[in-house]
């Protein structure tokens, strides 16, 4: 069976699992699973550098193993003293992909979990599991245990996993696998069969509201109306919160943490993330003031110049009055000033 | 507003102290000759007043000081207010905590709510408390176990359907606050009519004035029957010998008892119970992202609130609620771009219309699940609450992650009596 657009989608997979770690009251529209598993949110965009000396083992092993993976979402159980390191992937993969040193990488990490990350609990453990399409898990589940296979045959301890099942129904969305995977991971084993965390009505489209509204790894393809109208949302708080005459400066890096709780600067290596979302911002603003001499655009920042309030007032009524499809050309050229900062 | 003369502005006295001994005063006449239908001079009135922080902190005085009137110091934490035009203070206001001051005027109420709407229409730093019922229950409690049963206390319940009528215009917001609650003056009116005859929704407004004792058997056992009695717009809290003083859900007080004094006591009860709520909200609500292991079970991204209705949304009144969403001007006081998914389910990344905070929304016909970024001010939690059992469900349940809402307001109200016990 094919996986939906959705259910492949990286961004939703992030944010239905960061739901599924809510305190939820009972009989709420969203069932939070992995919390009442005992989990909760420890990191998001978690890095998992290895030690120097690590590394000088790494930097031989064959095939290879990533020595400094970063991993999506962490969760952490209190009960049983375990991270949950978990990556989303739109599909599952061979051991001969790209993708296949990254998750060597997070296996051995997970492994020695106490060595790369010093603030996790003594006597703590970690698991890997790749959130994938419900329909990719007997697949991603076969490959994990290949390589945790290939890690530990090169002298490494390898970490347990397990796949992370994402199945749209009709009646919501849920989490986990219809038949017990194979690999050993907790949580995997927990979620068999799959459960439902977001309750829908019949048409309803499944995605809660977003957290994270922008990932890395999120394909070209994705839906960008969440991204474009908190560009908008933030430009307006920003925008309304200025006393005239002023002129005033609101960096991209700044925008683009205010619109995601912060999660923006988390991400290690932004500046290769710089190219492509500041990218993103710059089209938003186009469609937004496009032609405005009020505005300058620079290379990772806008300038506004506010005269009078009228200035102000006229600037916000385009923000709320211009439209922001999905997906739409850049109609209208911004006023840019290209120079360094 | 008319141009004619403002009644009742203040003398220029020296003291925080002098001010409240006048405003005692002034009381003891009023009450006796509004008693005897005397007199026209209006009573002693307060507003809870809330500022909003900027990178600089909470500054009081910048955010009264508008186009319209000048503000001076009394004292450290002591302001006056002088309307440009006027010879004269029409009110003062305490300071004494940078993000709650307490505004006291005798002007008549029109003009003082007037004046108020003004104020914080023109300073984004400036905003009203809002009262959501869950407060105002708390406040009935506590008036049931300080006051015996045959002291008078009053209850105003309302509930206004308004989304049951689009495109009836009647879903923008007032342009003033003061129009939302038609009790604006000092002595009672009927509920005027806003809307044409020829639309026809559920509205109510019922006004009980009764025996304390009457009315804790009374409303327990009519609340089953008819669901507006749980939305409660204003509550009178008896003085300690006669009279009490009036607690809107916008932030308003009036005094119709004999004592300032006493005015003061409620309201520092409630400010104590609203901050202490506020920011036990804030704190559970807001995302809190340090370096993994700065905490012991790492970064937290807030809790969402979830509003559950008592009854499934009309289709036609959810969308009459979302369109109006995208007015500028509307009774939420949020604006947004919703993003539908579906029947029955938008998402918008909302901002205040007046503060310009921003609030990521999930709103279906059955419930709203609302995000809180980092400084986005907890009292737009109370406004939301009050304005859905005021304009969409008179009884809706409210979270805080797992918690009820409610366990927020017992929890501040746990730790006033805590203070009162430690004094």
């Amino acid at each position: 069976m094919l996986a939906s657009p959705l259910e492949r989608d990286c961004l939703f997979q992030l944010n239905l699992i960061l739901w599924a770690c809510f305190p939820q009251p009972p009989s709420a529209p969203v069932t939070p699973v992995l919390r009442s598993l005992g989990y909760s949110i420890w990191a998001i965009e978690l890095p998992l550098d290895a030690s120097a000396f690590e590394i000088s083992q790494l930097r031989a092993t064959n095939p290879p193993i990533s020595p400094n993976p970063v991993c999506d979402v962490v969760l952490y159980s209190d009960q049983s003293n375990v991270y949950v390191l978990i990556e989303c992937k739109s599909d599952s993969f061979g051991p001969q992909s790209e993708q296949a040193r990254q998750g060597r990488g997070l296996i051995a990490a997970g492994g020695n979990i106490s060595a790369r990350r010093p603030e996790a609990n003594a006597g703590s453990h970690a698991e890997l599991c790749y959130a994938v399409p419900g329909s990719a898990c007997t697949a991603i589940d076969t490959t994990l245990l290949n390589l945790a296979a290939e890690v530990r045959h090169q002298g490494f301890s390898p970490c347990s996993t397990g796949p992370l099942g994402v199945h749209i129904k009709h009646d919501g969305a849920y989490l986990g696998a219809n038949r017990p995977p194979i690999g050993k991971a907790l949580v995997a084993q927990s979620l068999v069969p799959e459960r439902r965390v977001l309750a829908l009505e019949p048409g309803q489209d499944s995605r809660p509201l977003y957290v994270v509204p922008w990932l890395p790894s999120a394909p070209a393809s994705v839906d960008h109306r969440i991204f474009r109208e908190k560009v908008r949302q933030r430009l307006l708080s920003w925008l309304g919160k200025l006393s005239p005459p002023t002129e005033a400066l609101y960096t991209f890096d700044d925008l683009l943490s205010d619109m995601s709780y912060g999660i923006y600067g988390k991400w290690r290596n932004r500046s290769s993330l710089k190219g492509e979302l500041f990218l993103e911002v710059k089209k938003v603003l186009a469609m937004l003031f496009g032609g405005d001499e009020r505005l300058r655009v620079r290379r990772s920042s806008l300038v506004v110049m506010l005269r009078t309030v009228n200035d102000q007032t006229a600037l916000i009524d385009k923000l709320r009055s211009r439209a922001l499809a999905a997906e739409e050309p850049v109609a209208q050229q911004l006023i840019l000033e290209e120079f360094e900062e | 507003m008319t141009d004619r003369a403002v009644a009742n502005l203040l003398p220029l006295l020296r003291t925080r102290r002098e001010y409240f001994d006048y405003f005692d005063n002034w009381t003891v006449d009023t009450v006796d000759e509004l008693r005897a239908h005397r007199t026209s001079r209006a009573l002693v009135k307060a507003y809870l007043l809330e500022t909003s922080s900027s990178d600089s902190g909470r500054d009081v005085k910048a955010a009264l000081t508008s186009a319209r009137q000048g503000v001076s110091d009394l004292d450290d934490s002591t302001l006056r207010l002088r309307w440009y035009g006027e010879e004269s203070d029409w009110a003062i206001v305490e300071a004494d905590d940078q993000r709650y001051p307490i505004l006291y005027t005798a002007v008549e109420a029109e003009t003082a709510n007037w004046r108020v709407d003004n104020l914080i229409r023109e300073s984004p730093r400036l905003d009203r408390a809002w009262f959501a019922s869950p407060i105002f229950n708390a406040l009935w409690e506590m008036v049931i176990n300080a006051y015996p049963d045959h002291r008078l206390s009053q209850i105003v319940f309302e509930y206004d359907s308004v989304y049951e009528s689009l495109p009836d215009e009647s879903i923008a917001a007032p342009l003033r606050d003061s129009e939302q609650d038609t009790d604006v003056g000092d002595v009672d009116e009927d509920w005027v009519e806003s809307s044409p005859p020829w639309i026809e929704r559920r509205r109510a407004r019922i006004q009980i004035s009764e025996r304390i004792g009457k009315l804790k058997e009374a409303i327990p056992s009519m609340r089953p029957a008819y669901d507006p009695l749980w939305s409660i717009v204003r509550l009178r809290v008896p003085a300690p010998k006669r009279g009490g003083h009036d607690v809107y859900f916008d932030g308003r007080f009036t005094n119709r008892s004999d004592s300032v004094t006493s005015l003061r006591q409620t309201i520092k009860f409630v400010t104590d119970l609203y901050r202490r709520s506020t920011e036990l909200a804030e704190k559970a609500a807001w995302p809190e992202l340090g370096q993994p292991g700065d905490r012991d079970h790492g970064i937290s991204l807030g809790l969402p609130l979830l509003i559950r209705f008592n009854k499934e949304l009309a289709a036609s009144v959810f969308d009459g609620w979302v369109a109006s969403l995208r007015r500028r001007n509307n009774r939420f006081r949020i604006w947004g771009n919703p993003i539908e998914l579906g029947s029955g389910k938008v998402h918008i990344y909302a901002v205040d219309n007046h503060l310009w905070q921003p609030l990521d929304l999930e709103l279906t016909r059955d419930h709203i699940y609302a995000l809180l970024p980092h400084n986005t001010c907890g009292n737009t939690i109370h406004r939301l609450i009050a304005n859905v059992q005021r304009f969409l469900d008179p009884k809706p349940e409210a979270y805080i992650g797992q918690e009820k809402y409610e366990m927020f307001i017992d929890r501040a109200k746990g730790n006033q009596l805590i203070r009162l016990s430690e004094c």
